[in-house]
């Protein structure tokens, strides 16, 4: 049990992180929290999702646990299995028995990524009756008022594979994350990478150009993470034309007209 | 190459079509004195400009030796372009004019001197759209020009410098245009119905007395101000074009280099109309506008007024009238495009938000439109006729939902005979747009989706089958449109016949004739099969499971029963490939290449035995978009049988290639695919083409776009084609790394199986 509070207090969030409210996804998540509803955040990658769950752990003060799915993510691996110690069985609690046993928030990102026979799991915890049965235990945990269960996915992936079952997602209240407006844009890339506001401002235009090249045959622009790792590389010094082409231009496309057309962009632009 | 052999080459490369002989043997003079380098450069083109007119072919045949003359081999491929491109847009004589004009296009790109459209376009055409935030097309124009949807640029220019100075002029002219589009100058205001009959800025020039004076100072104060939003937005590419002042503003800069400060030197400098004792303070009224119009907040109507001022002061000195030649990257302002394209747009949202409204209802539930109109009469395909007013306008109210957040109003969902219709995302961003263009969502849009969709339920089938038993019944597939950049909603009609299994010695004959090979593909697949993976918590398997181990000891020390599932096996069986091929069925694989195609899929489905991978092939063919045809020759979940042998034993050339509906298909079937990779592998002979206008880039376009649909779907595509004419546009289509092009048809049926091997390890 001492493991557990240890290992507990580590998901504990003690410094405000920096985080910019883009819309009124606070003030839905904080009365979703009130109100013991799961939240399924959708966004493409990098608009912040991560951070924003890291933001609302601090201003709930409740520890977070995060578990980034992948398709050899197992039921066990989730809710626990035993494990000997000393010739003796010992029980391990997973994350999400952990996170629930303990009041925490869970937060299962890039959730389609999952098996869907290990999502199942989810279900009676993302309904009316929150709880968790521990099968190999033979226990059923119903989560305490504080647990919240929280779970992320990219609408982006157009595989038809990788979508979530509306039985799955319906039990969730849905925040939109899209791309915050250039002005906050600006100010996330300026603030989390250092650089001046006029090369965040210019950073941020050129990956809205980029988002809007779907028909030419770009699937998914830029995020404000490439930016931020941009204005990185000018802070430590690397120009920016070739900033913007190793961390932004360059990961999107490996067309070369396309390339030579974002090139231009960067050109054009600073 | 002898007069005979060259004769019989080009019937080769007209087939079907049988031309006169005297017309070949005319035509085919102008080339008699020509190397052989410059005939086959020539012949090359005859596919591609053949069909689109027999006479052009002539025409530019018979001209071969003096066009040669003028061009270098590699500059031919272009040249077409531009012939076709002229034709297109002026007829033959147009095409005539152009090519009487060779002297001068080479003069235009040849060395260091210009460049062409064709050239900067492909890397143009993004950068814009990316600028704009939307589909802008770059389009041929005789001048530079934008009517605010699309920009027109010149095919060449005729400048002196090196093709890099070129482009950036291009660039320069095509953010300029994009400026103006941005900053409104050419923009349409006023809500009211029929405002784009007239643009109102032509009602202010007409306005002032000598109104080619008015509009000149319009259009200086709109550039000063687009310039000084390109340098605050675009700081890159003032610095580019820095280098650029004397081509762009006819002078070197005295100091730093400002566009705006270029302009009103180059406009006001130096002009003797303007010299006398008043010239001072003249200039200093002009300067004090020009300042006046960089600044952040200044708008079109700013330039107005100073229009109006300095005309007024021009005038109180006598100077008018007063006129200036545009500069190289301004272009002209021409307000009648402007209206045409916003009317054509009008329409064409007009058509879509009636396709896709009346669509949206035939996807409802059938009590949701039954009860609507479905009295009208028969319609015509292109035009959509609204109902005849008060005929449904009473049956229907619609109500504006806007959400909290967004200022902008937003149309949610509309009420047809009291019952709610939820709009999607698509229709309310049009319906968005439409209401915004003409101030509210005309009811008579609304009542036509109606009635058309009430007419759908009730068609009868209009293309009863010729040929072969109907699988399923007709789908629906979108065009994709470059020419406006969208889709023709519901465009094609597709369907899936059988093609039937005739009993023939192909098959037999070519599994002699391939025994061999046919062995060694078989080893060489069965290699591919053994992808290794360790499957973890298997009853039995080659090593123990130590996780599962451990966790079976810990769970029956805790008083659970162990679990068996305790070893790890090698699983060989993990390739999850699904693919797909699709292969043209059309006309022109007539013959030695419609044979190797078939003896390629032989040789590809029996090596594919040797594996797991799922594998589906369809032929595709038809005629026009009502008629395109899909045959089914193994389905994903179909066994290689000896039936599919029959039907692969009866392929036979059919009729036309238009193959983005095949492919558009294709990706239909292969989405829900549970697969790692999903895989669409098509084999043509060449251009996508149809009977009607579907031909040119249009059909290339169509098909790249497909293309990229299949993409986005996360389907990987890889075109094989056996048209030696085709490396200019597969590239294009299909992107550089995802086409092949076989030189020798007789190694096709070899290759096929070998391309396969290395696309999927
Ligand atoms: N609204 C925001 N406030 C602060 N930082 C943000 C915001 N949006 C994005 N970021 C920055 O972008 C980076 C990527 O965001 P992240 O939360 O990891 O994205 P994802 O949506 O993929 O989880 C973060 O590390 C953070 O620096
Ligand atoms: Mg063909």
């Amino acid at each position: 049990m001492q493991d557990i509070e240890q290992k507990i207090e580590e998901h504990h969030i003690r410094e405000e992180p920096y985080y910019l409210p883009t819309a009124n996804e606070l003030a839905v998540s904080l009365a979703a929290y009130a109100t013991g509803t799961p939240i399924l955040l959708k966004g493409p990658t990098g608009c912040g999702k991560t951070r924003f769950m890291q933001y609302l752990a601090w201003k709930l003060k409740r520890p977070l646990i995060t578990v980034s799915c992948h398709d050899d993510l197992s039921t066990g691996d989730l809710v626990g299995r035993y494990l000997i110690q000393a010739g003796e069985a010992v029980w391990h609690d997973g994350p999400l028995t952990m996170a629930v046993r303990r009041g925490a928030i869970c937060y299962l990102d890039e959730i389609v990524e999952a098996r869907k026979d290990t999502t199942v799991v989810i279900h009676p915890l993302a309904d009316d009756r929150r709880e968790l049965p521990v099968e190999k235990k033979g226990e059923l945990l119903v989560a305490p008022p504080e647990f919240m269960l929280a779970v992320s996915y990219n609408p982006g992936y157009q595989s038809v594979l990788k979508d979530l079952k509306p039985s799955t997602r319906q039990r969730f209240l849905a925040l939109d994350f899209d791309y915050p407006s250039l002005e906050r844009e600006a100010e996330i890339v300026a603030s989390e990478a250092g650089v001046e506001s006029s090369l965040a401002r210019s950073l941020v235009k050129l990956a809205r150009m980029t988002r809007g090249l779907k028909d030419s045959g770009l699937v998914e622009g830029a995020s404000t993470r490439l930016l931020i790792q941009a204005g990185k590389l000018v802070v430590q010094g690397i120009p920016i034309h070739s900033a913007c082409r190793v961390a932004i231009t360059q990961p999107l496309s490996d067309d070369p007209e396309l390339l030579a057309a974002l090139d231009e962009m960067v050109r054009s632009l600073f | 190459m002898n007069d005979a052999s060259l004769k019989q080459l080009f019937y080769r490369l007209v087939a079907p079509s049988l031309p006169n002989e005297w017309d070949v043997e005319e035509a085919l003079e102008g080339l008699s004195g020509a190397d052989e380098q410059l005939v086959t450069a020539f012949l090359e083109q005859v596919p591609m400009i053949w069909p689109v007119s027999h006479s052009l072919c002539f025409l530019c045949i018979s001209q071969g030796e003096k066009i040669g003359a003028h061009l270098k081999p590699e500059m031919i491929s272009p040249w077409f372009k531009g012939v076709l491109d002229n034709y297109e847009r002026h007829g033959l004589r147009g095409a005539q004019q152009f090519i009487d004009d060779v002297p001068n296009f080479m003069a235009c790109v040849q060395g260091r001197r210009g460049l062409l459209l064709e050239e900067a376009q492909g890397r143009l055409q993004p950068y814009v759209n990316g600028l704009a935030g939307r589909e802008v097309p770059l389009l041929p124009g005789e001048q530079l020009f934008t009517d605010t949807c699309s920009i027109f640029l010149p095919r060449a220019l005729r400048i002196r410098g090196s093709s890099e100075e070129g482009f950036l002029i291009y660039k320069f002219m095509v953010s300029f245009q994009w400026g103006i589009i941005a900053l409104g100058t050419l923009a349409i205001k006023g809500h009211e119905q029929g405002a784009a009959q007239s643009h109102p800025l032509k009602r202010f020039f007409a306005d002032f007395p000598e109104s080619e004076t008015g509009r000149g100072l319009y259009y200086f104060f709109e550039t000063v101000r687009v310039l000084s939003y390109l340098q605050q937005e675009l700081p890159g590419l003032i610095r580019q074009i820095s280098p650029l002042s004397r081509q762009l503003f006819g002078r070197e800069p005295a100091g730093a280099f400002s566009p705006p400060e270029l302009l009103f030197e180059r406009c006001w400098q130096g002009r003797s109309q303007l010299a006398g004792p008043d010239h001072a303070s003249l200039l200093s009224l002009v300067k004090g506008w020009c300042l006046r119009c960089q600044e952040p907040q200044a708008n079109r109507s700013l330039s107005m007024t100073a229009a109006v001022e300095v005309y007024g002061g021009l005038e109180q000195c006598g100077r008018l009238p007063l006129v200036w030649e545009p500069l190289l990257f301004q272009g002209a302002i021409q307000l009648e495009a402007v209206c045409r394209a916003a009317l054509k747009q009008r329409q064409e949202r007009h058509e879509l938000f009636v396709a896709s409204l009346s669509s949206h209802l035939l996807q409802l539930p059938p009590r949701a439109a039954d009860d609507a109109d479905t009295s009208g009469e028969e319609e015509q395909e292109q035009e959509q006729r609204s109902p005849a007013p008060g005929q449904s306008d009473q049956a229907m109210i619609f109500e504006q939902r806007s959400t909290g957040e967004h200022p902008g109003q937003r149309l949610l969902s509309i009420t047809i005979d009291n019952q709610e219709v939820e709009l999607n995302a698509e229709l309310s961003e049009l319906a968005g747009a439409i209401s915004e263009d003409l101030g509210e969502l005309p009811k008579t849009y609304i009542s036509s989706a109606v009635g058309k969709a009430g007419r759908s339920r009730g068609a009868p089938d209009l293309h009863p089958d010729e040929e072969g038993p109907e699988i399923k019944a007709p789908l629906v597939y979108d065009e994709w449109d470059y020419r406006r950049q969208g889709y023709r909603k519901n465009w094609c009609l597709l369907r899936e016949k059988e093609i039937p299994a005739v009993t023939s010695s192909f098959m037999a004959e070519t599994l002699t004739k391939y025994r061999g090979q046919i062995l060694q593909l078989r080893r060489q697949f069965e290699l591919m099969q053994t992808r290794e993976r360790f499957v973890r918590r298997q009853r039995d398997g080659d090593e123990i499971d130590f996780d599962a181990l451990v966790e079976t000891l810990a769970d029956s020390a805790a008083g659970y029963p162990p679990s068996d599932r305790l070893f790890i096996r090698l699983q060989r069986d993990q390739r999850e490939i699904a693919v797909i091929l699709l292969v043209d069925m059309s006309n022109s694989t007539q013959g030695w290449v419609g044979k190797s195609i078939k003896e390629a899929l032989v040789l590809l489905s029996e090596a594919m035995e040797m594996l797991n991978d799922r594998y589906a092939i369809y032929g595709f063919s038809g005629m026009r978009r009502l008629r395109c045809e899909v045959y089914p020759l193994k389905t994903l979940d179909e066994a290689y049988s000896s039936t599919v042998r029959k039907r692969i034993g009866s392929i036979s050339p059919r009729e036309y290639t238009r193959m983005a509906p095949a492919i558009r298909h294709m990706i239909s079937l292969l989405k829900p695919v549970e697969a790692r990779l999903r895989l669409l592998l098509i084999l043509s002979d060449g251009k996508p083409e149809d009977y009607d206008d579907y031909k040119g880039s249009y059909a290339i376009e169509d098909t790249r776009h497909a293309l990229f649909e299949a993409k986005a779907a996360g389907i990987q595509s890889f075109g094989i084609t056996i048209d030696r004419h085709a490396q200019s546009y597969m590239g294009h289509m299909y992107g550089p790394a995802n086409c092949i092009f076989v030189d020798d048809i007789n190694r096709l049926p070899a290759l096929v199986p070998e391309i396969y091997r290395t696309l999927t390890s």
